[in-house]
């Protein structure tokens, strides 16, 4: 190898290794110039290659330290040598990177600021007081509203304690918000909170960092004292309505728009026979059975009826309910719609009553007043008809006087006597019946009086009769003769009921009526007589009819029975109705007024047949056919008679005899003189002259309460028109006997 | 489209819809610098929503590198694992 060859190939040596000795140019002899060149040439080939090697490390480095920003791990050499990274041109690709990432935090920024205007103008314009604490509970930020609520105007209260600010010490430790959120790491809600004289709703909310630390609390203060108050009064309100539901004797179901009962009054349990906890979310129709009579139920028709039109209020009276248990009454009825706030029907309320013994009072006044008008036409023909019998009987029983039993015009006179008797007995059945008749009142037992007037109906008849008495039955205060009359009738009917024979219950007992009670009386003691027969029984239709007078259902009967046991248990203050199944039979009731007095056993006896007595007697009558018959039986029992017409004149002859020391024994006196002074003045005026006058009344009118009391006026006895001598002196026996 | 890495060619399919990125068999951050290069590329389609870009790797730590990133530059990102590897998926942001 030549040297310059030699010297060539120790440089391209010493080129590729860093480490390769320079030439030496003292040992290249003439060729040293040439070394030397190359040395520097290599030296400067060595700086050049240092200082690119660290230009691509600090690439590299840089590269790195942006992967690292960007979050990854540094790249690897042997990952990417150092061409393939200068091609790849990573500083550009971060460096785009970068770009859309600060564009994307440009938008971010941009969002986060509109959220925090959002969350400022929430801040200040919700209804609520806002204050935000940090973990010790201390003031960070407020809103105006929280300011407004508890800051005097101008107080700086960032960095205070809200207990400070709100509670003021008035709320125990145990009870702070904040504390039960810190302790239970959720939001705490408290309701009705107290400040002065506010209420407040407190929500405490925790705001926490990425770690779950407390950072802040947000608490909202919502003033609830209007709510609150109108609360109060609609709770108060809610209380009246339901005090006044619950006490009225109305009964109220109310019910959602589907007919779903959303409320049931006491009353309306009672009426239905369903209780609230039963009722309430059950379709009204189930409970609510009505309907009218001869029609179907109509629950539902109603409901519908209603709910159409918000504006109809349906009112309707005599509709029957069917209770739980299936027994039924009469009621009225009002349904109306609840109307909602747009107007339309939310429900119905039904309000409604029984009225089943108002209809029942109903129809015994209309009975009542039926009967008294007939009545009144009834007694003015039996009145004077009264005054004919009484001087036809007269004059029979006077005719009699003049013959023995044995003529046989006695035999004649003696059957135109019973004829006229029985005549009397209608007449005077009809002048009770028709106005009244006060009953002339004894205390009697009903016991005795019932059994034989029971006994004396059933007397040769197919029946029998079955008594049941309650031992401690009170006396009462009746005319024996109407209650006998009144029982002897129901016995008879019950008899015709019963044409081939059996018993007629007859009972009686004690009852004490009170308010609640159905019957028409008020209240007190009453005593109860029930007479039951196993007959046919009466339709339902002639139920009603039955005590009408006139009104009969027997080929034979002429319909006053009834009537006049209606009338006479009415004068006695007492009450009659009847029930009856038809082929079971029927149940006459009646109640008859109790009295306080026991029954003394009575000596009243029987006196028959004409007395003959002596001394001068005034008769006063208008009717001058009664002045002659009685002016003759008196004549006839050995009496002196005189007559006059009116109560001046009695009161003028009894002066008269006075003055003449000739004073009438006895005067007997009409009660009624049309246009004259009737018996009640009369006795008076002569009592103030003579005290001790003994004067009888005398009536065609049963019925006047003067009758029936004629002791309070004056008189010493009475006798009912027409009388028969026989009555005539008994009166006056008992009159001289009684008051010699 | 090809693409050069660290010496080996990626293929990159345009679809219709998604541009997909198939980087299985390399590493990160290299896998995380072709991704970012092809997000600042195909960032107009992107961002508004045209074109989605689905980078298809088995390198665990890109499934980590790459979603931050994306997020970072205001995309949205899912990852699906598929048999042996994952696909990102990288799309505007609703």
């Amino acid at each position: 190898m030549s040297v310059p060859e030699q010297i060539i190939s120790l440089a391209s040596q010493a080129l590729q290794d860093e480490e390769y000795p320079l030439l030496d140019p003292q040992a290249c002899g003439e060729y040293s110039l040439f070394a030397e060149f190359l040395n520097k040439a290599i030296v400067q080939n060595r700086q050049m290659r240092k200082k690119y090697q660290r230009t691509e490390s600090y690439l590299r480095d840089k590269i790195n330290q942006m992967l690292q920003v960007i979050g990854t791990i540094p790249l690897r050499p042997e990952e990417l040598d150092d061409e393939t990274l200068i091609s790849l041109d990573p500083l550009g690709i971060i460096a785009g990177s970068f770009s859309q990432i600060l564009d994307h935090q440009r938008e971010t920024n941009e969002k986060l600021e509109i959220a925090m205007e959002e969350i400022n103008a929430i801040f200040e314009t919700v209804g609520g007081g806002i204050l935000v604490l940090d973990a010790e509970q201390k003031i960070i930020s407020y809103n105006k509203k929280f300011s407004q609520m508890f800051c005097e105007p101008g107080l700086e209260i960032i960095g205070h304690s809200c207990r400070d600010i709100v509670c003021q010490g008035s709320v125990p430790l145990k009870e702070c918000g904040f504390l039960e959120m810190v302790r239970t790491g959720k939001s705490v809600s408290k309701s009705n909170c107290p400040r002065d004289d506010r209420s407040f709703n407190i929500v405490v909310s925790p705001v926490r960092d990425k770690n779950g630390n407390l950072l802040h609390a947000v608490i909202l203060y919502i003033d609830v004292t209007e709510l609150m108050q109108a609360k109060a009064v609609m709770a108060q309100e809610k209380e009246r309505l339901s005090i006044t539901l619950e006490s009225i004797g109305e009964g109220v179901v109310a019910t959602d728009s589907k007919g779903y009962i959303t409320l049931i009054n006491r009353a309306a349990e009672e009426l239905t026979g369903w209780s609230g906890d039963d009722a309430v979310n059950m379709p009204v129709c189930n409970i609510f059975n009505v309907y009218q009579q001869g029609e179907e139920h109509s629950c539902s028709t109603l409901f519908e009826d209603v709910l159409r039109d918000p504006e109809k209020i349906e009112q309707m009276s005599n509709i029957t309910l069917k209770k739980k248990k299936g027994a039924e009454c009469l009621i009225s009825l009002s349904a109306a719609p609840i109307r909602s706030e747009n107007d339309n029907a939310s429900g119905i309320i039904l309000v409604f009553r029984d009225i089943t013994k108002e209809k029942r009072l109903d129809e015994e006044m209309a009975k009542s007043d039926r009967i008294d008008s007939i009545g009144v036409l009834a007694g003015g023909i039996a009145h004077d008809f009264n005054n004919l019998m009484s001087s036809v009987l007269g004059n029979v029983s006077l005719a009699k006087k003049f013959l023995t039993p044995q003529d046989k015009l006695y035999g004649l006179l003696d059957e135109t006597e019973k004829s006229t008797r029985r005549a009397k007995g209608l007449t005077q059945q009809l002048l009770t019946f028709a106005k009244g008749g006060a009953p002339i009142i004894n205390l009697v037992s009903l016991k005795d009086l019932i059994e034989e007037s029971a006994r004396f109906s059933s007397s040769g008849s197919h029946i029998k009769c079955g008594f049941s008495f309650a031992d401690d039955l009170w006396s009462v205060n009746v005319d024996t003769g109407q209650i006998g009359q009144v029982i002897q009738n129901l016995v008879i009917n019950a008899s015709q009921a019963m044409p081939s024979g059996g018993t007629v219950r007859v009972s009686a007992e004690n009852i004490l009526l009170d308010q609640d009670d159905i019957i028409p009386l008020s209240h007190g003691k009453y005593v109860r007589v029930d007479i039951k027969d196993s007959g046919k029984g009466i339709e339902k239709d002639n139920l009603d009819k039955i005590f009408d007078p006139y009104f009969s259902t027997k080929k034979t009967g002429h319909g006053l029975g009834l009537a006049i046991c209606f009338s006479i248990v009415k004068k006695h203050g007492g009450h009659i109705f009847a029930d009856s199944v038809v082929g079971e039979g029927s149940t006459f009731t009646l109640y008859l007024p109790a009295s306080e007095e026991d029954v003394s056993p009575s000596s009243a006896a029987e006196k028959n047949g004409v007395v003959n007595g002596y001394g001068r007697i005034l008769v006063m009558d208008d009717e001058e056919m009664i002045r002659d018959i009685s002016e003759t039986m008196l004549r006839h029992m050995g009496y002196q008679v005189e007559v006059c017409v009116d109560g001046e004149e009695a009161i003028e002859l009894y002066r008269k005899a006075m003055k003449e020391e000739q004073p009438y024994d006895a005067v007997i006196m009409d009660l009624t003189i049309p246009g004259g002074m009737g018996g009640k003045e009369a006795i008076e005026k002569i009592m103030a002259i003579d005290p001790t006058v003994k004067a009888i009344v005398s009536s065609g009118y049963a019925n006047d309460p003067i009758m029936a009391s004629f002791r309070r006026y004056g008189f010493i006895g009475v006798v009912p028109k027409p009388y028969s001598m026989d009555e005539l002196s008994a009166v006056l026996q008992e009159v001289f006997v009684s008051q010699p | 489209m090809f693409c050069q890495v660290g010496g080996i060619l990626m293929a990159i399919s345009d679809k219709q819809k998604n541009i997909t990125l198939d980087m299985r068999g390399q590493v990160c951050p290299a896998c995380l610098l072709v991704a970012m290069d092809t997000l600042n590329r195909q960032k107009t389609v992107l961002k508004s929503g045209t074109k989605k870009l689905s980078i298809l790797t088995d390198n665990r730590e890109a499934t980590t590198t790459i979603p931050s990133t994306a997020n970072n530059m205001g995309y949205e990102v899912t990852v699906n694992k598929i048999d042996t590897y994952y696909e990102i998926l990288v799309e505007a942001q609703p």
